[in-house]
This record gives structure tokens, sequence and C-alpha cells, in this order.
């Protein structure tokens, strides 16, 4: 019984680790009466660093699918942020992929138990697949997973066929582990690129073949799509949805229904997005107290990651992982992960009741959107505007003209400024509409920009 | 003591109207601007009699503390002697008498009249010493000033709004050529010689010169003191101590009371004109002295008066100038190419730090090539801008949307380095009146907020053929959503019928309509902001010409 659940090694671990917990929670409030600690008044950023030290080895976190017995790191990694670096082209200044950085992370999470690496067509435009590829040829073909996304993109069988071998030559492998259809997000499409034109069908043969060894879906679309491909007559061996504890609830189609109807057909689940494209990981004051309270020392992302972990159905947790600070804090989450208490969780879902009501863009910066054929800097915009939300500098232009809106004005200005290039800025938004439908998270994005635009205009009249 | 006090309020003045140029903080023009209208020229072009009394008046009883004190570039001299002073060998520190240049003098003056009147902006402009001081600092100055404070802000990092990133721009090849080679020339006749430029060129130098010979106080030898060391001459940088003969040349002394500290015998004084001999003779009372100084108060008053309605008679005559009509400005290639280029490469590549996943790059638009010039708002018409204007760039350096830029030859070459407009850095926004606020010559009048919004300066001109809309098919409404006074309306692109938003929704988005702008001239100011905006490359699908005369919107 107990070998048959494909959970059964975590499920020891939490255990333990909830005996530890109860230890922790007991020590660590005495602790702060007897070192008489008393100036926790106001939190502050900069007060919490990520945990990077002692890193250890061994420890991490696996899963065990039953199906294929494939053991897999809970902590996956996400090849969509890699480090980056500019460089002179042709066409002007362009950003490539950091190779040195990059493998230099690579070869750390090897080294620390991490072998699931997710890749896409789309990611760093192109190149993350062939980044990836090249990285992970060092190591024995077995000693790691790789998944890869069919795009939406494709414009017809052919193309879907040739792009699919592309990638097989791109990430320099006989076959994938697990391969997606990539971001589903409307039914015409859909029912277009994978009945119509038959790709479904293709992938399954290939599936049969062995160069995929397992094939599901990421999705972004609504649940009357959910519920129909959940319905459609394919054995999905995973399914990738987007889920943290803000979109647990808060979410157009909430993570709890997907990931409840994955748990009741005993579909493995992908998480992507846990930190929401690091929107999570910065999170504002009265929420920062509010965790703090309970775990003093523990980071807005790691509460974020440990939240989405500690669902038994979830297989594995993608982090698309910039810096070596982010993988170094990251490692020590899940080496090995300490699963969540209700009461934790609680506190997650009131910190999201308060982020919900925030006026902050769903924008993740998966940068599907760009290049904008008229140049704003979309992504770069909405975080911006995110991080001035978060650091109370949007101006309230309906309170009084005090000294409050002044500075927040002024900081307002001159954060935008020198976030985002002036020809970049909202303004320069023609209402083209050529970004609508590439938005997987839905932001009608000339309305945003328009919006910001508005306040920023507002803000400059003298 | 004297000297103490120049050069105390020397370098106040001097900074104040160093920092009035240089400020980027778009605050201290605020309170600075009067050191801008305190100069002779500016005050002259824009009939301020006011200060154009005091400054004579007050002429007429220091001498020429004019040059001085208020001049930035007899300041600007005067540093440069200063180290002059200390760094050249001990020999060639010394200054020498010098016959006057009376001739030259007169006719630099004459040709400045002429040139006022005439109305060749250029001689005027070439040669106010005020204006010559604007272009070397906001040609010059600014860019070093700009870095140094980027520099500033990158090393204080985020969280520091105090200090701003500052755009460091080349404003025109030819006022950054001329205001370098006035920086040379006039630097290296001040290491030389001094004053020289005060002395031969200045036509306010020789103006204010001959009033001086008539002050009340001026600096005086005591013939029966001198020993003819020749100390004080030494040390005089307007070199107009004949100590032979123990007179000075009133029309070029500055009043720098330099001399007087370096006489050994106390034989050098400032003290009242006609108690010359007193002065020898060591004994003046103080009755008398009160009596005197009442009589020359008469006099300065009567030539004061005298001398403003000599320029009140030039400046009818000036007006008379402005109702000449004058030919179409020639566009003659006047300018070096050369030196265009410098410019747009500095330009360039000052943009090329952008970000990298744009596959499109936003660049800067180039600039539009008008038909007509733009003048500043409040400048009332072209004809009043070319004759007030003397170049000195102060509402070039001081817009905040840097869109005021030395004209090349826009207005003809007469009028070279006027304002002149153009919308690729910015749009003239309708709450700001920035320029009209410093302009010390009132070639760009003083205009109120509410005037401001109702006055066309030009209007703005679309070219079908290179709007996004029709060229790449797609939907934009930029210069609608922009336009500040409603001047754009849309139109069908295909069948030309004015376009209606649904009555329920009039924001309703167009994105599948394709939808060109419509302008109505009676509600256009040309503010720019549709150029600005134009999403049309290389250059913009809506432009902006200007008006000969600005209209008044009702």
């Amino acid at each position: 019984m107990e070998a048959k659940n494909p959970f059964n090694q975590r499920k020891i671990t939490r255990r333990k680790a909830l005996k530890y917990m109860g230890l922790g929670a007991a020590l660590i409030p005495a602790s702060w009466y007897l070192g008489g600690c008393s100036g926790r008044t106001k939190m502050d950023w900069a007060d919490i660093k990520p945990d990077t030290e002692n890193v250890p080895v061994g420890k991490m976190t696996y899963t065990t699918l039953s199906k294929t017995g494939d053991r897999i790191s809970l902590l996956g990694y996400g090849t969509m942020r890699f480090p980056t670096v500019e460089r002179e082209t042709p066409e002007g200044v362009r950003s490539f992929i950091d190779e040195e950085k990059t493998e230099e992370l690579i070869d750390y999470a090897m080294a620390h138990g991490i072998n699931y690496f997710d890749s896409a067509w789309m990611y760093h435009q192109g190149e993350s697949e062939t980044v990836t590829g090249k990285m992970l040829k060092k190591y024995p073909r077995d000693s790691f997973f790789v998944a890869t996304k069919m795009p939406g993109s494709v414009r017809s069988r052919e193309d879907a066929i040739a792009t699919y071998h592309k990638q097989l030559e791109k990430m320099q492998v006989d076959y994938f582990d697990y391969y997606h259809l990539h971001s589903l997000s409307n039914d015409q499409t859909y029912e277009r690129i994978y009945k119509e034109w038959g790709v479904l069908d293709f992938l399954l043969n290939e599936k049969k073949e062995g160069r995929i060894r397992n094939l599901g879906f990421s999705f972004h679309g609504n649940q009357a799509l959910f519920d129909k491909l959940l319905a459609e007559p394919v054995e999905w061996d995973f399914v990738m949805i987007q889920m943290n504890y803000l979109d647990w609830q808060h979410a157009r189609l909430p993570a709890s229904y997907m990931y409840n109807e994955l748990e009741k057909k005993n579909i493995p689940v992908m998480i992507m997005e846990p930190l929401l494209g690091g929107r999570l990981a910065r999170v504002s004051r009265n929420v920062m107290e509010m965790m703090a309270e309970e775990r003093p020392n523990d980071t807005p992302a790691r509460w974020a990651f440990r939240f989405v972990a500690s669902h038994p159905q979830v297989m594995v947790v993608l982090s698309g992982m910039t810096l070596m600070d982010h993988l170094k804090e990251n490692i020590k989450t899940y080496s090995p992960l300490e699963p969540m208490t209700e009461k934790e969780k609680e506190i997650l879902q009131k910190a999201a009741d308060i982020i919900s009501t925030y006026q902050i863009i769903s924008c993740t910066d998966c940068k599907y959107c760009v290049p904008c054929p008229y140049g704003v800097d979309i992504p770069g915009i909405f975080l911006y505007f995110n991080k001035a939300t978060y650091d109370s500098n949007v101006p309230n232009l309906d309170g009084p003209r005090d000294a409050e809106f002044r500075r927040a004005s002024r900081a307002f200005l001159v954060d935008y400024d020198r976030a985002i290039p002036e020809l970049e800025q909202a303004n320069h938004c023609i209402n083209c509409g050529e970004c609508i439908p590439t938005c997987p998270q839905r932001i009608r994005i000339p309305s945003e920009l328009l919006r910001i635009d508005n306040l920023v205009q507002q803000l400059k009249a003298r | 003591m004297l000297k103490k006090i120049r050069v105390a309020l020397a370098v106040i003045f001097g900074l104040l109207i160093t920092m009035l140029f240089l400020d980027i903080s778009g605050v201290l023009h605020r309170y600075f601007a009067f050191a801008a209208k305190l100069q002779f020229v500016p005050a002259l072009l824009a009939l301020n009699v006011v200060v154009l009394i005091v400054l004579v008046v007050l002429t007429l009883l220091f001498g020429r503390v004019y040059c001085s004190v208020i001049c930035p570039t007899g300041i600007y001299q005067d540093v440069v002697a200063f180290f002059a002073r200390r760094l050249k060998p001990k020999k060639r520190r010394r200054y020498r008498y010098s016959k006057p240049k009376t001739l030259l003098r007169w006719v630099v003056l004459a040709l400045f009249v002429v040139g006022v009147i005439a109305g060749v902006a250029v001689i005027p402009a070439l040669l106010d010493p005020y204006s010559l001081y604007g272009r070397m600092v906001t040609e010059l100055l600014t860019p070093l000033y700009s870095g140094v404070n980027n520099l500033l802000v990158k090393a204080l990092g985020d969280g520091n709004y105090t200090f701003v990133e500052a755009d460091v721009w080349m404003k025109s090849g030819i006022s950054f050529a001329l205001a370098l080679l006035t920086l040379l020339v006039i630097g290296y006749l001040a290491w030389r010689n001094g004053r020289t430029y005060c002395n031969t060129i200045c036509p306010v130098g020789t103006l204010l010169g001959y009033l001086s010979k008539l002050s009340f106080l001026k600096i005086q030898i005591d013939p029966s003191s001198c020993i003819q060391c020749g100390r004080c001459v030494r040390a005089c940088k307007a070199s107009c101590i004949d100590v032979k003969n123990h007179a000075i040349d009133y029309s070029r002394c500055v009043s720098c009371f330099n001399c007087i500290d370096t006489c050994s015998e106390n034989g050098i004084a400032y003290t009242v004109s006609w108690a010359k001999k007193r002065v020898a003779t060591q004994t003046v009372s103080e009755g008398l002295e009160d009596a005197g100084g009442k009589t020359v108060q008469k006099v300065a008053e009567k030539v004061s008066a005298q001398d403003v309605e000599e320029t009140a008679g030039k400046e009818v005559s000036k007006e008379m100038a402005q109702g000449v009509e004058k030919g179409g400005s020639s566009r003659r290639q006047f300018i070096t190419t050369s030196l265009l280029i410098a410019g747009t490469a500095a330009e360039l590549r000052a943009q090329s730090n952008r970000r990298s996943m744009i596959k499109y790059p936003a660049v800067r638009k180039d600039r539009f090539n008008r038909l007509k010039p733009i003048t500043p708002p409040g400048s009332v018409s072209r004809e009043h801008l070319n004759d007030a204007c003397t170049a000195c760039l102060l509402c070039v350096a001081k817009c905040p949307e840097k869109i005021i830029r030395p004209s090349v030859n826009e207005y003809g070459w007469e009028f070279v380095m006027q304002p002149t407009l153009s919308f690729e850095k910015g749009y003239c926004r309708t709450d700001c009146t920035i320029c009209s606020d410093v302009c010390p010559t009132d070639a760009i009048k003083e205009l109120t907020k509410a005037n401001k919004t109702k006055t066309a300066i030009g209007h703005a001109v679309h070219i079908r053929e290179n709007c996004v809309v029709v060229r790449d098919d797609v939907n934009c409404d930029a210069c609608w959503r922009i336009c500040p006074t409603g001047a754009i309306t849309r139109e069908y692109r295909d069948d030309g019928t004015p376009y209606v938003p649904p009555a329920n929704n009039p924001n309703a988005s167009t994105v599948n309509l394709r939808l060109v702008p419509v302008i109505d001239k009676d509600k256009c100011i040309g503010c720019g902001a549709c150029e600005y905006i134009c999403a049309a490359r290389p250059l913009a699908a809506i432009h902006v010409e200007g008006y000969a005369t600005h209209r008044l919107l009702t």
C-alpha cells in the first residue's frame, strides 16, 4: 500500500517535519520572551534576507510517480528567466542568455539534487531550448528530466511537426521526458491545431514510439475549456496549472478548482508561476508583518513555495531562477520541504485577501507580448507599476494634495523614468491591439497602459 | 575693502546667473530670473526703463560697476585673469598701460546700434556680453553639470529622489561652435591682458565707459604722493592707468579696485570726482563735499534723463524698423554641415542605450524640416521675436520639455541661434510658461496660463501616406488621444466619413477600425503633442507648421 503511493516518500518527511514544527512553534515565541525582543514594530523589505547559507546537499524532496517510477525533484528549474547579457547586433542591442552564469546555475542545481528542467519554444525568444540542451549535454541522459512544449503559434500541421523535430535537435536529445501542449487558453486554437490539423494524434504517436515519455498540457484558459480537456478521451500524464496562494481563490478560474479536479482524476499536477513572476516575492508591509508574526525568518518567496509544494498532488513546482541567491534559497526551502500547517495556510489566505484588493496588474513578465511593434516596454511598465503599488508610491489622485501626495508623486515619476526609457513608456501605445491575444493572463494591455499613462499625465501637470 | 566687496558681489552675481542657466531641478529660475533681467542689452531690447535707469544711475554714481559685478562675461574674464595671474611666469603676469582703441570701440558700438535698428539680430547677439555668456553656459557648462549630476545619481542609487537624471544633449552645432569660440577667444584675451574684450569690443562697455567719465565716484591718483613705481599699472587689468600723467582712462576703468591696495604711498583712492585737487591737498571739508554731492546728483539726474530719452529714441526707431516689411527669410545653406553631423552623432550615441527585448527599437524620430518655423508661445510673431531676441539661450536652457533649440537658418542667417521649436523630445505643455517667464529681452512676452492654452503658435498637418494606419494597416489613436485641445477628430480611412463613437460607449475600442485624424485649425494651438507621440518613423506623419503671427483662439 505504502509502496504504491506515489507520494510515499514525501508523506513520511512531512510527518517528521510536523513534529519538528510543533517543537519549533513552541520554541520561537519562547525565545522572543527570553531575548526580551520587543523592537519588531516596523518591518521593512530589507529586514528579511534570503537564507542562502549552508545549502544542504542530498536533502532534496522528491516525488516518485507511480506510472513511470520517475523520481523528480519537487523543485523544477524553469528556463524562462535565465540571466541575460546585452549584445550589439546588426538590428541594435539585444539581450541573450548569459551562458556562463547559466551554466554555473545549472551545475549548482544538478549538484544539489534538482533534476527537472522545463523549457519551451517561446522562452527567451527561442534561445532557451538551445541553451538548456547544451548545458545538460554533459550529464548522463538518465540523470535528468527535460520538458518542452508545442507553441500555439504554429501555422500548420507541417509547421508543428517541423517545430517538434527542431526541438529535439535544439535540445540535443532523442526523447522528451515531458511534452506539453503549450498554454492552452482558447478552444478555437486548440480545436484547430490539435484536432483539425491532427497534431495531437501526431504527438500521441510520438509517445507510442517512445520519443515522448509523458504527454500533457499547460493551461491558461477558462473553466469550460478546462473541463473539456479533462473530459477528452486522452490519457493526460500530467497537467500544468498556474497556482499560488493568491490564485488559489482569487483567480478568474481559481487554482483550487483546477487542483481539486486533477486530484479527483489522480493526474499529477505541475505548478507554474508559484510566485507570479516575482510579484509574490515582495509583499506589502502589513502582509509581511502577518508572515513575520508566524515565521520571522522566512521570506515571502519561501512562504509561497511552501504553500504550493504542500499540496500532495503536486509533482513538481517550476521556478525560473535568475540569480544564484534565488536558487540557493529555493534549494534550502525544498531540502527537505517543510509542509505547511493549516494555520500557515490560513495566514496566506488572509494575505491573499489583502493582496487581491491592490490595483495591481496580473503580469508575470513572461514576455509573450514583446516585442511590441511600436516599441512599448509592456511588461516593464506593468512590473514597474506593481512595484510602485507595493512601495506605496502610487499617489492617490482623489486624496488630499499633501506632503505625502507630493512625495509619492515625485517618487512615482522619477522611478518611472528610471525604469522605462522615455520612448518605451505607456504613452507610446497606439492601441493597435497586436498584443491582446498574446497575453496568457488576459490583461487588456492597451487599456491598462492607458490607465497608467493617464495617471502619469495627471501627475506631470503643473 | 572695496575690492573685497566688489569680489563678493561679483561672486554672488556670477553664481546667480550661472545657476539660472545651469539649474536642472526646474525650480531656481523662479527666484533667479531677475539676474538676467538686470542685464543691459536685454533691458534695452525689452524697453525695461526701470532697469535701464538703475544701471545708468549706478554708472553715474560708481563708474562701470555693472562691468565688474553684474555682467557675467566680465566676471568670467576676471576668473580667467585670476588664474592667469597665479599660473603665469612672474614677468608675464604684469599688465601694462595701453592706448585706447577709441575708433574701434565706436565702430563696434555703431555696428551694434545699426544691427539693432536694421533688425540684423545676429550682430547684437554676437556682441552682447550677457548673451555670449548664456550660450557658453548652455552649450558648454550645462552638459558637464548634467554629467556630474548623473554620476551623482548613479552613486546614490535607488530611493534617491533629490537628484534626478538629466538629459545631456547638444542644442545646435552652430551655437555650440560659437560658444566654444567665445570661450576660447575671450578666455585667451583675458589670460593675456585682462579686460581686452570689454575695452575694445563690447558695445555695452563702450557706452557705459563714456558714461562713467561723468561718474560721481572715481579712482584717482594723487600726483603729490605718486612715486611712479608703476605697481598700480601692473595690477590694472583694464590697462587704463597712465601713471606718467597721473591719468586714468575712465572709459576703460571697470571699478575693480585692484589698484588701490597696491599703492605703497596710499596715492590712489576711490573718491568724489571733482575733489581731485582736494585729494591732492589732503584736506577735504565735509561741508563742501555734502554741497558738492547734491550738485553732482542733480547733474547725474539730468544726464540720466537725457540718456533715457536717447535710449527711448533708439527704441522708437526700432519700433519703426519692426513695422518695415521684411523680405521672406532666405534659406541659404550657411551652416557648416560637419558641425551638424557631429551634433547628430552625439545625440545618437546618447540614445543607443536601449532595452534589447524590443525587436523594433523605439528610436527618436528625425527632425521635421518645416516650411514655417515655430516660435515660442508668447513671442507674438516671428518679427517680434527676431527683433528683440539676443540669442542668450536662456529659454533653451530652461525648457523642461527640451523642445526649444537655437535656430540654424529657419529664420534666415541674420537671426541665427534665436529659439525655434521642434518636437522630437517632447511637446509644449499647455500648463507651462517658463520660457516666457524667464526671457529677459521680452522677445518672449509674459503669458498667463489661461492665455497659453488659447495661444496658437501653429497648426498640425497630417501627411496621410506616412500615417501608420495607412502604411501598416493598424488601428492607431495616439494623436487623437494626446491632443490637449480636442482639435483632432477622426474619420474612416477608406471612405472619409466622420467617425462617431457609439452613444452608449464614447470610449469604445476602435481596434478593428481604421481611422485617420482630421485637424480643426480653429482649435489647434500647435503644441506639437501629436507630432511627438506619432508612431511613424523616421518622420512623424503629423507635424506642426508655425504661424508668422500667433493667433489668440476664442
